[in-house]
Parts: C-alpha cells; sequence; structure tokens
C-alpha cells in the first residue's frame, strides 16, 4: 500500500520562495545600476552650469548692483550739470578759465562720480559671482 | 479674434513689458532708465578623473557577467547655453529698486565616456524654462518646467519631465545686523519618469512619478558677504510602476561656499570654494526583489561634495569668468539592508570652464 502524506501549504510556499529566490537575487538589472550611476553623477558640484548662469533678480547682489548702477547715474547726471553750469558761467562772465570754487565743486563732483563708478564695479562683479 | 495661445502669448509679453513703467511712473526715470539686457551665456567644461566604483557595485559582491571592473578613469565634457532676460528696474522707495521679473531658458550637455567599461557611458540632455516675479522687496515666486533626456552609449535611457513651483521670501530686513541676505524658499516638485530599458522583473519597473516638497534657508553674513550657507530639509515621494521603487524619502542638506576676500579686486576673490553634504532617510513601501521579496530596502544615503574653482581669466568687463580650472572630490555612500545596493563611491576630477558673456543685447 502506497501511502502519500500531503505536503503542507507552508512549506509549499517556502519550497517556492526558496527556489524563486536565488533566481531573483541572481539576476542582474543594468537598468537599475545605471540608474544609480546617473543619479551620483547628476548629484556632482556642476561648474559649467554655475558658470553659465545669469545673476538672478531675487539675489540681494542683484539688487544692490541695481542701487549701485542708479547712484552711479545720478552722480554722472550731476556731474554734467554742473559743468553745463559752471561753463555757462564762465561765458556770461567772458572768463576762460573757472573760477577756484568752481573747480573744486567739479572736483568734489567727479569723485563723487569715480567713487559711484566703484562701487558699480565692484557690486556687478559681487552679483554675477553669487 | 487671435488663436488661444497667440494671445495669451501675446498678454504675457504686454504685462512683463508694461507693469513696470506703470510701476515706476513716480520716480526719474531718466535716472533709473536700467540697462535691459538680453544675455546669451555658454560654457564649455572638459574635465578627466577617477570614480572608485562606476557600476555601483554592492560591497562584497562578484562583478556581474561582461563587467571587468568596477573603477575607472573618466573624460567629461559639458557645457551650458542660458538666454536671460531681465525687465526693468523699478522704483519701490526712494532708495529701493527692483527688477520685478526674470526669464530664463537654458540647455546643457554633460557626457562622460569611461575608460575599460563599457555600457556606462552617459549623455545628459538638460532643457529648461524658469519664470520669477518679484512682487515686492520681500515675495516672490518662480516657476520652472525641465526636461532631462538621458542616453547610454548613444541609447535612450530615461526621460524625465517636472514642474517646480516656488515661493520666495527675502527676510534680510529683519535680521539687518547680521545678515546681508536670508531667504527662504518653499518648492513643490512634480515630476514624471520614462525609462526605455527593460526591467529584468516587474517589480523593478523604475517609471514612476513624483512628488517633493522642500523648505531651504539661505544665509549670508553682513561681515562677509563673499560666503553662503545653505540648509534645507526635503520630503520626496516615488509611486513608481514596480514595486522595488515605491518609497518615501527624507533629506537634510547643507552647503557652504566661500570666496576667499571680500575685494573683487583681488585675486583671492577668484578663488571659490563650495561643501555640499546630504542625508537620505529611504523606506520602501514593499519588500525587495533583490533581498528574494523577503524584506523591503531600507536606505540611509551620505553624500559629500567639496570643490574649488578659479577663475583664472575674467570678461572684457571683468565681471565675470572667462577661463576657471576646477578640482573636485564627490563621496557617496549608500548604508542598505539589501546588499545590491550597498556600496560606496569616490569620484575625483579636475578640468576647466571656458565660458562666454559677451552677446548683450538690449
Amino acid at each position: 500500500m502506497n501511502i502519500t502524506k500531503p505536503i503542507p501549504l507552508k512549506a509549499t510556499l517556502l519550497l517556492s520562495l526558496l527556489l524563486i529566490c536565488p533566481l531573483a537575487v541572481a539576476q542582474e538589472d543594468r537598468g537599475e545600476r545605471i540608474q544609480e550611476s546617473v543619479s551620483s553623477s547628476d548629484d556632482r558640484i556642476d561648474f559649467t552650469k554655475s558658470k553659465a548662469e545669469p545673476p538672478k533678480i531675487e539675489s540681494i547682489a542683484y539688487q544692490d548692483s541695481l542701487i549701485k548702477t542708479r547712484d552711479y547715474k545720478r552722480a554722472v547726471s550731476e556731474l554734467a550739470r554742473l559743468e553745463r553750469k559752471t561753463k555757462k558761467r564762465a561765458t556770461e562772465l567772458g572768463f576762460t578759465k573757472l573760477s577756484a570754487k568752481d573747480e573744486r565743486a567739479l572736483a568734489a563732483a567727479r569723485s563723487k562720480v569715480d567713487k559711484a563708478r566703484a562701487a558699480m564695479k565692484e557690486a556687478e562683479r559681487k552679483a554675477n559671482a553669487d | 479674434m487671435y488663436p488661444p495661445l497667440q494671445s495669451t502669448t501675446g498678454a504675457i509679453i504686454l504685462a512683463l513689458n508694461v507693469f513696470p513703467i506703470f510701476a515706476g511712473q513716480d520716480v526719474d526715470e531718466t535716472l533709473i532708465a536700467e540697462e535691459k539686457p538680453y544675455t546669451f551665456k555658454l560654457s564649455i567644461s572638459p574635465a578627466g578623473g577617477y570614480n572608485s566604483n562606476v557600476i555601483l557595485l554592492g560591497e562584497g559582491l562578484p562583478l556581474p557577467p561582461s563587467i571587468s571592473r568596477q573603477d575607472a578613469a573618466f573624460f567629461e565634457i559639458g557645457s551650458a547655453a542660458t538666454f536671460d532676460w531681465k525687465s526693468a528696474p523699478i522704483a519701490f522707495a526712494p532708495d529701493e529698486l527692483l527688477s520685478t521679473d526674470q526669464v530664463t531658458l537654458s540647455y546643457e550637455y554633460k557626457a562622460d565616456f569611461y575608460e575599460g567599461i563599457s555600457g556606462f557611458d552617459p549623455g545628459v540632455h538638460a532643457w529648461s524654462g524658469k519664470y520669477t516675479h518679484l512682487f515686492d522687496k520681500q515675495w516672490g515666486y518662480r516657476i520652472e518646467t525641465k526636461d532631462i533626456y538621458t542616453t547610454i552609449d548613444g541609447h535612450g535611457y530615461s526621460n524625465k519631465t517636472s514642474v517646480t513651483p516656488v515661493i520666495t521670501l527675502q527676510a534680510a530686513q529683519y535680521a539687518e545686523t547680521i545678515a546681508k541676505d536670508l531667504s527662504a524658499e518653499f518648492i513643490f516638485s512634480f515630476m514624471t519618469a520614462d525609462f526605455y530599458f527593460p526591467p529584468s522583473l516587474p517589480a523593478r519597473n523604475m517609471d514612476a512619478n513624483n512628488y517633493s516638497a522642500e523648505c531651504s534657508i539661505t544665509f549670508v553674513p553682513k561681515k562677509y558677504d563673499v560666503a553662503k550657507f545653505k540648509i534645507g530639509f526635503v520630503h520626496f515621494r516615488n509611486d513608481a510602476d514596480g514595486s522595488d521603487y515605491d518609497y518615501d524619502r527624507n533629506r537634510l542638506q547643507l552647503s557652504v561656499e566661500t570666496r576667499f576676500s571680500r575685494k573683487p579686486e583681488d585675486r583671492l576673490y577668484d578663488l571659490k570654494a563650495i561643501i555640499k553634504y546630504f542625508h537620505d532617510f529611504d523606506r520602501y513601501d514593499h519588500a525587495n526583489s533583490h533581498a528574494g521579496f523577503a524584506f523591503s530596502r531600507q536606505d540611509d544615503r551620505d553624500d559629500l561634495g567639496a570643490g574649488l574653482t578659479f577663475d583664472v581669466l575674467k570678461s572684457a568687463d571683468r565681471k565675470s569668468s572667462r577661463f576657471a580650472v576646477n578640482i573636485q572630490y564627490h563621496y557617496l555612500r549608500d548604508n542598505s539592508n539589501v546588499p545590491f545596493f550597498n556600496y560606496p563611491q569616490h569620484t575625483i576630477q579636475a578640468g576647466c570652464t571656458y565660458a562666454f558673456d559677451e552677446l548683450k543685447w538690449r
């Protein structure tokens, strides 16, 4: 008499799992490795991108450069106004040279322009380097 | 009657151009008639380096068939082209100017060529468009769309498309004594990713939609305004077609950048150091196929990058870099309970960047 004992369900499942597992572990997936590799490459510091980036309008450095540019233009405008005024005055009085007072005023205005220009250039460089 | 696309585009252009004029009506227009340049920048960066684990082989695991080594020297070529438009600045207060709108379009390409390992050379094309609008000195928003197409050995590998709305807050005025810049960003990202290589098992299908929410704070000290500190937190959810890739990620990230002089005319100002670090806590939903579907994957990932760049030559107006030399080190350590994903990687590379910045017009 041949008696066969049914294999319990849990044992069947375990056996199936043991058969499947080595296959699953051994099965290589190149796509997954590539994905990990590409992600790791993306996370590196990107100097190419940063060197081509324009200044962002929300950055304080860029806003600062706008203010400094405005200040420079105001200083240039003031110098031009002063030059016109002093030349006109000298012409009206028949002088060939400007008065010492006007010369001092012009020198002060030119100095202001130089300072404003230096400040603007510094701010522009900081905005681009941000 | 104009078609919808044409009328919408027209309305946007009109709004971008007209708004600054109305907003600036009360101020001296001649004094703030700022340069309104459209700029085009281009940069090209060749580099060479060494990667200790190109294939990201798990520690202690044998090499996969047909791959003879895990480390390799590599050559990298990167390039980026950027078009930028900014609206004319307007005055918000007697001493405050603000450019309120910016549009930036860019294309980047990066390719790596590994020596002695075939089938792992990536080529990445990235297109992006970004629109920024500032409501005032404090609040603004930005919308960025991006498409990243990746090839491996010239064959299409994946395509990722994303939309990223961002809310920006500038709070430097509340910390004027210590901060030159104190800003926060609230970033929401929606991305869909398609992979073209067939997965070996359905569970490993990486096609996915993912969503992330991020908050970051940037601080620039008042006394040393060429240094920048940034800290951020990101929560990321990935819903994939394959059960192996359904996961939640929490990321803590830090970065520090500094130049070595405050004065742009100093040579040391042209030397810049960057350190970036993030830690990921990844928790996967389902039992992983690489673990024989016995347990779910749990990863803790450390990623550290350190770089130095020195601007050897400046552009004609001395505002930006013309030619720079760069060096960087990158360390990645994935601590995973699944041996396949448990790996370290060290990368070191050195190269240079040539940038063209002369194309500006009004």
